[in-house]
């Protein structure tokens, strides 16, 4: 059986295996859960898959890095080097001299900190200096021990969602204990736990799992063989468009196959970019080097790296998902120029709903065993990742939807007719979701159409621009969607942990503590920011308060609707 | 950050060129910043400063060229420590501690830099720092008997400490002495 919610405990509860957890990654129950840097370092074999071999493997793991950061970051002021000054001196030639490995390591210092300064400039918690010097540490101690690899840029985006992933889990833990929701655990198996979540060894475990992630990617930052490039050389020749060269690296090789890749799966498309000279080449270096980390937001991006991870070698994968970035904007691609497209390519329009596009990686790199979604609207074309605007829709306004309009006023004036379909896809997507979501009450319906005439009428010439606004909307609330179901699992299951110690309970005092504890989830449900419209009331009822949550779902259901009338007046004015 | 101190050249009129001893220890990439207290008294030594380091400080000495405009003193912010920087002919008397502590508190700085006396010290005296990097080319003084050491010095500056070298040229072998400096809290 598939765990609904994972999380820290069941670590301890489950026998885990590959299967299981390459389950939970494909379910997306990850992304609430606070261990996902567990199971990002069990499928990477950081940790060994037996729970009471971890705290040998973690100290082992640790005092690695521990040693190795004395050998490789050098302070020539520490006192165990020698304290001559003919032998210690900044300027002096001699050997053993720590100065040397100081100023030897000194440039390769400044390019990682002038990366590490740069990343993720959007999210606050790689702006604090401890830790900036923690990733430069990390990047450096990285560079020394794999010369091979040495540093390259792209390296610190790969390693700041790592160091995030572990920082977010082990505040949840503490979070957790705090909270007393580890009552369940022997002591030894909550001593296990608190060994892998240490607060005190974030930068020990960062290294080690970036070491392991490296070992997939960094087949990507490999630089050509030199006795390649000379033999390419020879074979170069004037005029020669970029993909036509031999590949000489990995990386190339793999590009080449993507191009093939997508000539199989979307020949439209491919004929469309390669008569505008535009090879995966040009754009996607950067996509394989970062594993889409400049593509996706974050949050999902997260998602994208537990389905990459735990499919190893991820390479297969990468490239699927790859093309399935293309096919998402496939619409936006076929109806750009040379400019549009590079537009899109370079800053790729985020994905609205993240689990149907990894639904649609999974697909290409499985076909028989993944069935393809369906995939409708699902970018946000008008802006990029950063949240910025989207350059081509500043450069030029949309072309296409100018006839349509004129045909649509003449055909149809009433606006209320023409939006039908996209209440009824709302309809549909909602159904399809799953079986936990029931079908919206019809008041909501008729609430949209009651408020949709007021601000539609004004702005005729408009209106396929709001449709698509629409649909965007839509892609948005199911997104929402997505996490209240995650959301109304984990409610539920606590219910059932509650109704089990009810049937258990014998004292008073229990029996208050449990009705607490009711009281607790009830709270959550409702202090949710969108209203869980699928929740079960069965299983409240059966826990003696049936009456709170109906009342208290109505005023957020409200809000919701409200938001998106907001949203189609904002645009026009843009 | 390591800071280069270096003055009193005379070059070439009365020394032909620094010791290849120096020469081999001063490489580029390793000072960030070069203090230069005077006497250059030729455009390629201050070209052979501009190789050490891009971030080259030059005083005033009584034989540079008025034409150049170097100033008599200078104040430069390294960390958390202020240096000045002056040749020194203009304090009387020459090398005179006293008054090397009234031109200190007119500058405010922690660390003074000086030269004219060419004999290479570091001493602290009332909190403040003084450090006189002698004659990098070890030439002739009018107010010294005897030959001359060459000499420079290097401050390596952290935090809240400084740690100077100084680096001596004695009987054809390069000597280093260690001093360190650190800032008291009043200041």
């Amino acid at each position: 059986m598939t765990p609904l919610s994972f999380d820290a405990t069941s670590l301890i509860k489950y026998k885990l295996s590959d299967e299981l957890l390459a389950r939970v990654a494909a379910s997306g129950s990850l992304r609430s859960s606070s261990c996902r840097s567990a199971v990002w370092r069990l499928v990477l074999r950081c940790l060994p898959y037996e729970t009471k071999d971890w705290e040998i493997s973690l100290s082992r793991s640790r005092n690695h890095y521990r040693a190795l950061k004395e050998t490789h970051l050098i302070d020539p002021h520490d006192t165990k080097f020698s304290q001559d000054p003919e032998l210690n001196n900044p300027l002096a030639s001699v050997e053993h001299n720590p100065w040397n490995t100081f100023f030897e390591d000194n440039d390769l210092r400044d390019i990682i900190g002038k990366d590490v300064s740069r990343t993720f400039p959007e999210i606050e918690f790689f702006q604090g200096a401890a830790i900036r010097q923690m990733m430069a540490d990390i990047l450096l101690v990285y560079a020394k021990e794999h010369p091979f690899a040495n540093y390259r840029q792209g390296m610190h985006e790969i390693l700041a969602p790592l160091i995030f992933v572990i920082y977010l889990d082990n505040e949840a833990f503490l979070h957790a204990k705090e909270n007393d929701e580890l009552k369940m655990l022997t002591v030894e198996e909550e001593d296990t736990l608190n060994c892998l979540f240490c607060k005190d060894y974030l930068e020990q475990d960062s290294y080690n799992l970036f070491c392991a992630v490296m070992l997939e990617v960094s087949r990507w930052y490999e630089e050509p063989l030199p006795s390649d490039t000379t033999k390419q050389s020879f074979t170069k020749e004037p005029y020669m468009r970029v993909q036509d060269s031999v590949p000489a690296s990995r990386l190339m090789e793999d590009l080449v196959d993507i191009g093939n890749l997508l000539h199989e799966i979307d020949p439209t498309l491919a004929k469309h970019l390669s008569s505008l000279d535009i090879p995966p080449q040009l754009y996607g270096i950067r996509w394989l080097r970062l594993l889409f980390g400049r593509e996706i937001p974050l949050h999902d991006l997260l998602f994208l790296w537990d389905v990459l991870l735990i499919d190893r070698p991820i390479a297969p994968l990468a490239k699927c998902i790859f093309v399935s970035l293309l096919v998402q904007i496939r619409h936006l691609l076929l109806t750009s120029d040379y400019g549009g497209c590079l537009q899109y390519l370079m800053r790729y329009p985020p994905i609205a709903d993240i689990d149907s596009f990894v639904k649609l990686a999974r697909h290409y790199r499985n076909p028989k065993k993944n069935a393809k979604p369906v995939i409708k609207a699902n970018n946000f074309s008008h802006i990029t990742v950063a949240g910025s605007s989207h350059p081509n829709r500043i450069q030029r306004p949309q072309k296409p939807s100018t006839s349509k309009v004129k045909n649509d006023e003449l055909e149809s004036p009433p606006t209320i007719l023409a939006l039908a379909p996209v209440f009824q896809k709302v309809k549909n997507s909602i159904r399809d979701r799953s079986n936990t979501v029931s079908v919206p009450t019809s008041p909501r319906r008729s609430n949209e159409h009651r408020r949709e005439p007021l601000t539609t009428p004004q702005k005729n010439e408009n209106w396929a621009k709001e449709v698509q606004m629409m649909e965007e909307q839509v892609s948005t609330l199911q997104i929402r969607l997505n996490e209240q179901d995650m959301l109304c699992c984990q409610v539920s299951k606590a219910l059932e942990i509650c109704a089990m110690d009810v049937r258990n309970a014998k004292t008073n005092e229990e029996c208050v503590a449990l009705s607490q504890n009711l009281l607790d989830l009830s709270k959550t449900l409702v202090s949710m920011k969108t209203a869980p419209i699928g929740t079960s009331p069965p299983r409240g009822g059966k826990n003696g308060k049936p009456d709170i949550q109906p009342k208290n779902r109505d005023p957020p259901q409200i809000r919701q609707v409200n938001e998106m009338v907001d949203m189609t007046m904002k645009r026009p004015q843009l | 950050m390591l800071v280069l101190l270096i003055g009193d050249f005379n070059m070439p009129h009365r020394s032909a060129n620094i010791s290849p001893k120096f020469r081999k220890l001063l490489v580029p990439n390793k000072m960030q910043h070069v203090l230069c207290t005077g006497n250059l008294c030729s455009r390629e030594t201050f070209d052979y400063l501009r190789t050490l380091s891009s971030d080259v400080h030059v005083v005033r000495g009584e034989f540079d060229d008025e034409t150049l405009k170097y100033p008599d003193t200078k104040v430069v912010t390294v960390g958390q420590f202020r240096i000045g920087v002056c040749h020194g002919h203009q304090v009387i008397p020459w090398g005179d501690s006293r008054m090397l502590e009234l031109l200190a508190r007119q500058l405010d700085v922690d660390i003074l830099v000086t030269g004219n006396t060419y004999e290479c010290s570091a001493v602290e005296k009332s909190g403040r720092f003084f450090v006189d990097p002698g004659s990098a080319t070890g030439s002739f003084s009018v107010n010294k008997t005897g030959p001359v050491t060459p000499s420079f010095a290097l401050l390596d500056v952290q935090a809240d400490n400084v740690v100077t070298y100084l680096y001596r040229l004695i009987d054809d072998t390069v000597k280093v002495d260690r001093i360190i400096y650190k800032k008291s809290k009043a200041t």
